[in-house]
């Protein structure tokens, strides 16, 4: 199931982005691009679904663009993007009230692993698809920002709105869930 | 309220993680050596944080190709640098890089990986480093795929620390790009394609603040470039060409 619509995007923009030259527009143009991946895998690891992953790593693009006056120059675009997009995600669930999320699926069987034949790189990929599915939502995105994408503690809670001492929290009982998990795995 | 009720979880994840100050830390390793059941909620909550973000990085890897929306007209230029970006970094990420835009000619490779190029930075880099094993696998893929013998050790030079390789395409053929930072952590790109004709010895030219060293070689094209002078490249153009002389 695809959430996002990047066309109604583009239908209320008339299908075009209309940019100006400022030095906030011209950093978005220019690093979104490069950022494009690490969007794709953030919407993967909240959603669990690659092709939602894809839709809000477009929704996302679109919205920046729109919004680049909005970027403060000088400042983490990376951070603004994953901002966006957690906003999307949100938004969107809330809208239409389902509850996404991995729960106990197997990453296999959750379509998270790129079935391409291959390299040990997809080897790599789907255990940690797999570790990632057995953490709640809240613990899933908290072990990602902190350790993957290399927030701090307090930049976490302000991307995810919440005080550090939760943060703190969702990082002791994911690693809690995760090291019971790798225990489990490698039984 | 005794010592060990002091340390909570919150504590605990900060010494895992090292951002614990050495005062804390050493409250905890204390306390943990005092008090089994403390060590043991420690251990409960010790993970190797390295292997999960090896994983992540290898996720990243599998990205799909995606484009961006369509631009107006004044901002043409940046877009077609962007649309570079989509079609190298997004999509061949994966190995599955789009055919360029037209990239053609002789020169216009050259001005196509400059204009990939311009948009790294030494951010791009550095924020998800590779671990070894995938960035020698990366390089064995990319050598693989344009039939040239490329190994950790004859790409490696004396002033630039190689990160990463992958394969791109460029006009249906497959472009490698192995991406270095130098000793001031400016991002270099080594880029290599089938092209034929003479060989040449390198020459430099100038992308807006991209400096290239280009020559050709055995059937290949080199193009070696970077944020950087001219005279920070040379060197490592006579490595490498003579590391991979055909």
């Amino acid at each position: 199931m695809r959430v996002f619509h990047a066309a109604k995007v583009e239908h209320a923009t008339g299908g075009k982005i209309q940019l100006g030259a400022k030095k906030s527009d011209r950093e978005v143009r220019k690093g979104l691009p490069a950022l494009m991946p690490r969007l794709w895998r953030y919407g993967l690891v909240l959603s669990g679904d690659r092709a939602i992953a894809q839709d809000l790593a477009q929704a996302t693009a679109l919205r920046a663009l729109e919004r680049s006056s909005q970027f403060r120059p000088g400042t983490r675009l990376d951070h603004w993007c994953f901002s966006i997009l957690s906003s999307i995600w949100k938004n969107d669930r809330r809208a239409h009230k389902v509850r996404m999320g991995l729960g106990q699926v197997p990453a296999e069987e959750a379509g998270l692993v790129d079935p391409a034949p291959g390299a040990d790189v997809n080897i790599l990929a789907s255990r940690v698809l797999s570790l990632a599915a057995q953490l709640p939502e809240a613990q899933r995105e908290a072990i990602f920002l902190v350790y993957v994408e290399g927030f701090s503690y307090a930049e976490a809670a302000k991307r995810m709105e919440i005080p550090i001492g939760t943060v703190m929290s969702r990082l002791a009982n994911g690693r809690r869930r995760l090291k019971q998990t790798m225990g489990e795995d490698d039984v | 309220m005794s010592e060990t009720d002091a340390i909570d979880d919150a504590a605990l994840v900060r010494v895992l993680d090292g951002t614990a100050s050495p005062a804390q830390a050493r409250r905890v390793a204390e306390a943990c050596a005092q008090d089994p059941a403390l060590q043991a909620k420690r251990d409960a909550m010790s993970v190797d944080i390295g292997d999960i973000r090896a994983g992540m990085d290898a996720v990243l890897l599998q990205a799909p190709e995606m484009t961006l929306p369509q631009a107006e007209r004044t901002w043409r230029p940046i877009w077609q640098a962007a649309a570079a970006v989509l079609i190298f970094a997004v999509g061949l990420a994966a190995g599955r890089l789009l055919p360029g835009d037209g990239y053609g000619a002789e020169a216009d490779w050259h001005q196509a990986v400059a204009d990939y190029q311009v948009l790294y930075t030494t951010a791009t880099l550095t924020t998800s480093p590779l671990p070894r094993q995938m960035r020698d696998a990366g390089l064995s893929r990319t050598a693989a795929a344009l039939g040239l013998d490329l190994t950790p050790e004859r790409v490696a030079t004396s002033d630039m620390t190689f990160q990463r390789a992958q394969i791109l395409q460029i006009d249906g053929a497959p472009l490698a790009q192995l991406v270095y930072l130098d000793a001031n952590s400016q991002p270099i790109a080594f880029c290599i394609t089938r092209r034929d004709g003479p060989d040449t010895a390198p020459v430099t030219r100038q992308f807006g603040r991209q400096t290239a060293r280009i020559w050709q070689q055995g059937g290949y094209g080199f193009i070696l470039i970077g944020p950087v002078a001219e005279t920070s490249l040379i060197a490592a153009t006579r490595e490498l060409s003579e590391k991979i002389a055909l």
